[in-house]
């Protein structure tokens, strides 16, 4: 909460707002689908299992070698929260917002991952929070104190798109401070160059990290329903523009969506990489009660790794 | 090409929307903040240029749209089409068929022939400048030219339907002969009808004359059918019932005696029916029956009356059936009753009795006597069937006293007469009296030639010289064939027909006995040409042998008949007082002499007839006749002639029925008191032509076939200004928004690229 007099009052009131449909929207989808899949020590016995050379010898059950004349180690359900770092793309491109949906890119980006904070801190989890462009703008280890939300909120809310994105850098910032054998929610709409994201999604997952992307696209993105000549200018990139008939460009460019779309599917496909599309005019509650629907069934689930 | 509408070219100016909305949005590009800029690409620049391309069409088709549109509302014309050298005002001659099958009902209780009528009052608003006259196909040649349509429209309600049988193409080339051939501008005849196969025989010579006639008058006259109900479906033509008299001769019904009126009741439906016919007689109703028709049936009905007082009757025959013609449920017949004639039969000898039918035992084998029993058969109580009443006088006594109160006078061989008996005698046929002259042993010939043909032309004929068993028994039976084809054109010639013979039917029956006749002498009848050239009125010829020499003759002398018969009735002569054939033959001859009214009185609608005025008359009296229509209140009809003619022969077109003729300002007139008109059974029929058989016609007549009005008036204005092109125009619309919206259909999908 100490960041908290820095908001501007349209901050703090943007801040309120945030908080409020994010409870909203936690409150609205399906709680306790999560459980922490991480074992540890803890009061709470799960199962034994044979002795093997290199357990603690603290965790031999004396009892039952009096018992049975062998040696079973006792192992019990880790009780520690799950450390979820969220990463939240503002570059330019976030700054879209087209005639159909009424906010842009990144404000349906940090809306989603209030959410995703709130929810996760709602299971007493550890958040953390990573806003990035090219680089690493600003990093908040995760916490699972419920003020801790207030906190991410509040850095979300200050937030401001420009620039544009290169993860892999960002990847790289982060590596040394985020905890191994984590959750790392990717917000991004991933316009950057396919080969070096590719890399960044790797190293995470060489990190044993499982990493679920929110992919978030406008509806004008997906359409183009340009008709007039109209002149192309980028957000990322001031320089660059072009003065084009949308009617000629049209099919090359759904053609070319199609094309980024099958190739991200691919590679998220191969890296067990769980990928979540979002338009910017769908309802946050189905995002997430979609996503915690395809954590609570396996069969759909396209993770590997999960940690004991 | 021309344009109807002008002023809506105008919009073509619409073209220049399109157009500035596209160099507008040419002109200023829209700025987008965009994202996505790698999924961006420049295409290359064969598509572009062929994006390029797609738009300047698109951009074409939509200037083209609206263009097109407002040239499709100007209504353009191709005037290659027009008449050539047309100009001028529009001359129409409507022929309105009101032949009586237009009086067909649909279900809302119209006649075909009001529809005519409001289909000819709709071309006519329409063309208001029109030169206009008016034919019926049922009137004669008298074309009613009109000069505005209020009188226009008089004429037109004027007309009603008959049922005569006038063709509809004579109206048709009657309405072509008015067209003045010099008039400019477009000249059209403008048929109205039902089609009735009836009316439109395919008669090839007559289209062809008609035809013929067309391309005389002009190339610029046109000839048009046009259905009177083109739209009305609900005229059930097939559900009719019609009763008509059959034409029969007029023969002569007395009192007492029994008549048959024969009507003969059809049913043209396509199922049986039963009517209810009621025979009336003089406005009394006597009978009535129910008859069942089959489908497509005609039943002949006998209907007996007497009538008890010698005048002029009326039978009226009368259908009750809901069907689509009325008009035909009713048919008449006028019968004119006399009561028995009285004859004088004068001769040489002296007859022993004056009555022979008071001594018959008395009786001797005189001619006279031969002649009176054939006259009056009857005895007794049955005496009052008698057509005549006889007396017999012998001739040196015969005076103007003796021939008072007399119908006819047969003079039997007699001798040279007297010049008071000859003076009493010819007084007594030029006063109508009847006059029969048989020759015989005792006849002076040379005493009637010079008295009776040479000098006042009382007999038809002269006597020519006694004949002497030239023609044997055998002869006749060789000439059988002959005399009795001889015998049947007399007694059916009009001269006999008009006297009513009550023995029609018999004699025709009895023609081969005729033939058997054994016939020993006669006398020769020699024409007279100073006879014909001073009286006019022609000798027809009653009988005659199988080689040609008349026999009988008659003609009119004065008021009365004349008969001049070279038969004998003597035994010495022929044996024909003994055969059968010899009654009637004997009271048909006495009935040719007698006065009667010569005039038809049962005709058909449209027949004509003949009206004679006496030469003593004043012929420049016009002839005013008033025909009123019994049991139709006070329907009058007025025939108005200027005569100047002792004999008019007019064409009788009456609505059928009974009609009370009155002739006023003391014409004269020669007319029957009493005229039933009856309708042509053919109009009955109801057979419509199809628009298939319509066409045909108009093939043969060279002439156009118009479903409608409207079709008549697009036709006019083809003939008038040219071709219109607006569905052309409608059409190529269409394919334009069509191509446009395929067009930027497929440039929203990209498929361009």
């Amino acid at each position: 909460m100490s960041s908290l007099p820095l908001l501007s009052p349209a901050d703090r009131e943007s801040l309120l707002r945030l908080q409020i449909l994010a409870r909203k929207v936690v409150e609205s989808v399906h709680t306790g689908m999560h459980r922490s899949p991480h074992k540890g020590t803890s009061a709470e016995f799960r199962e034994h299992r044979p002795y093997v050379r290199g357990d603690e010898i603290r965790s031999l059950d004396w009892n039952l070698y009096g018992k049975t004349d062998r040696l079973y180690v006792r192992q019990y359900e880790d009780e520690t929260n799950l450390r979820a770092i969220i990463l939240v793309d503002q570059s330019g491109s976030m700054k879209y917002s087209g005639t159909r949906s009424q906010i842009t890119k990144h404000q349906y980006a940090v809306r989603l991952a209030a959410c995703l904070a709130t929810l996760l801190i709602s299971q007493q989890d550890s958040v953390g929070l990573a806003l990035y462009d090219a680089q690493l703008r600003e990093f908040m280890a995760a916490r699972s104190h419920p003020s801790h939300l207030s906190t991410l909120c509040a850095a979300l809310v200050k937030s401001q798109p420009a620039g544009n994105s290169q993860l892999h850098n960002v990847v790289h910032q982060l590596t040394p401070r985020m905890p191994k054998r984590g959750l790392v929610f990717l917000v991004s709409d991933l316009f950057e160059d396919s080969p070096q994201l590719l890399s960044s999604l790797q190293h995470l997952r060489r990190r044993q990290c499982e990493v679920v992307v929110f992919q978030v696209w406008d509806p004008d993105e997906l359409d183009f329903p340009f008709r007039r000549l109209t002149q192309f200018q980028s957000l990322e990139s001031a320089n660059e523009a072009h003065v084009l008939d949308p009617i000629a460009v049209r099919r090359a460019y759904l053609e070319r969506l199609a094309e980024f779309r099958s190739r991200l599917a691919e590679t998220f496909a191969a890296e067990g990489i769980d990928c979540l599309e979002c338009i910017s005019d769908q309802p946050q509650a189905e995002i997430l009660a979609n996503y915690l629907v395809r954590r609570g069934n396996p069969g759909k689930r396209r993770m590997r790794g999960t940690a004991r | 090409m021309n344009f109807l509408n002008t002023i809506l070219l105008g919009g073509a100016s619409a073209a220049l929307i399109p157009l500035v909305i596209h160099l507008l949005s040419r002109a200023r590009p829209k700025t987008v903040q965009w994202g996505a800029m790698h999924l961006l690409a420049l295409q290359p620049a064969l598509s572009s240029r062929r994006v390029q391309w797609d738009s300047w069409l698109l951009l074409l088709l939509r200037i083209l749209i609206p263009i097109v549109f407002a040239i499709a509302l100007a209504r353009p014309v191709l005037t290659r089409f027009r008449v050539p050298g047309y100009s001028g005002q529009d001359s129409i001659q409507f022929v309105i068929d009101n032949s009586l099958s237009m009086l067909c009902t649909n279900d809302s209780d119209t006649t075909v022939l009001e529809q005519a009528k409001k289909t000819a009052s709709n071309i006519v608003t329409a063309q208001p400048s029109a030169t206009l006259a008016l034919h019926t196909t049922q009137t004669a040649d008298n074309a009613s030219s009109v000069a505005n349509q209020q009188s226009f429209a008089e004429s037109l309600n004027g007309i009603q339907a008959f049922g005569s049988q006038r063709s509809v193409l004579a109206a048709v080339e009657s309405a072509i002969r008015t067209q003045d051939p010099s008039e400019a501008g477009m000249r059209q005849v403008v048929v109205i009808s039902d089609f009735q196969a009836a009316d439109w025989s395919p008669l090839a010579a007559a289209y062809d004359s008609l035809r013929s006639l067309l391309q005389e008058r002009s190339s610029s006259l046109q000839l048009l059918l046009l259905r009177a109900d083109p739209q009305d479906n609900t005229v059930n033509t097939r559900r009719n019932v019609s009763i008509h008299m059959p034409p029969r001769p007029q023969s002569a019904v007395f009192i007492h005696d029994i008549y048959h009126a024969q009507p003969i009741v059809r049913n043209h439906s396509t199922s049986a029916t039963t009517v209810y016919v009621t025979f009336s007689v003089d406005g009394d109703a006597v009978e009535s029956r129910t008859v069942d028709l089959a489908a497509g049936s005609a039943q002949q009905l006998d209907f007996a009356c007497t009538f008890a007082d010698p005048a002029w009757h009326h039978i009226v025959c009368s259908l009750m059936h809901n069907d689509a013609l009325s008009a035909d449920n009713q048919a008449s017949e006028i019968v004119q009753v006399f009561e028995p004639l009285r004859v004088l039969i004068s001769s040489a000898g002296t007859i022993t009795q004056t009555n022979p039918a008071q001594n018959p035992e008395a009786q001797s084998l005189a001619e006279a006597q031969y002649l009176q029993l054939a006259l009056a058969p009857y005895v007794g109580r049955d005496a009052f069937r008698n057509h005549f009443r006889v007396n017999a006088i012998v001739a040196k006594h015969l005076d103007i006293r003796s021939l008072q109160q007399q119908d006819a006078l047969v003079l039997v061989a007699a001798p040279a007469l007297s010049s008071a008996a000859a003076s009493a005698i010819e007084a007594f046929v030029t006063d109508g009296g009847g006059l029969v002259v048989f020759s015989g042993p005792d006849l002076d010939a040379t005493w009637y030639n010079d008295n009776w043909v040479n000098n006042n032309n009382l007999l038809p004929l002269r006597f020519g010289n006694v004949r002497r068993q030239d023609i044997d028994t055998s002869q006749l039976s060789e000439s059988n064939r002959d005399l009795a084809t001889a015998a049947a054109p007399t007694i059916l010639m009009p001269s006999v027909s008009e006297l009513r013979s009550p023995f029609q039917q018999e004699i025709a029956s009895l023609e081969r006995d005729l033939g058997a006749v054994h016939l020993k002498r006669w006398t020769d009848l020699v024409s007279s040409l100073a006879s014909e050239s001073s009286t006019g009125s022609p000798v027809r010829e009653l009988l005659r042998l199988s080689s040609g020499e008349t026999l009988a003759a008659m003609h009119r002398a004065g008021k009365g008949n004349v008969v001049q018969c070279g038969l004998g009735l003597s035994e010495e002569w022929s044996d024909w007082p003994l055969t059968p054939v010899f009654l009637p033959l004997v009271q048909s001859i006495v009935l040719s002499a007698v006065r009667w009214h010569s005039d038809a009185y049962n005709v058909i609608c449209g027949e004509t007839i003949r009206i004679s005025r006496p030469v003593s008359v004043d012929q420049s009296l016009p002839l005013n006749l008033v025909f009123n229509q019994i049991g139709a209140g006070d329907k009058a009809h007025t025939l108005l002639l200027d005569s100047g003619q002792s004999s008019s022969i007019v064409p009788l077109t009456l609505p059928g029925g009974v009609y009370k003729v009155t002739q006023l300002d003391s014409s004269h007139a020669s007319i029957p008191p009493l005229l039933a008109v009856s309708n042509d059974p053919a109009e009955s029929e109801l057979s419509r032509l199809n628009d298939s058989q319509v066409e045909s016609v108009a093939e043969q007549l060279n002439a156009t076939f118009v479903r409608s009005v409207d079709e008549l008036l697009t036709w006019q204005l083809l003939q008038r200004e040219g071709k219109e092109i607006w569905p052309a125009c409608v059409v190529a619309l269409l394919g334009l928004l069509f191509a446009e919206m395929l067009l930027a259909g497929r440039i929203d999908r990209g498929d361009s690229g």
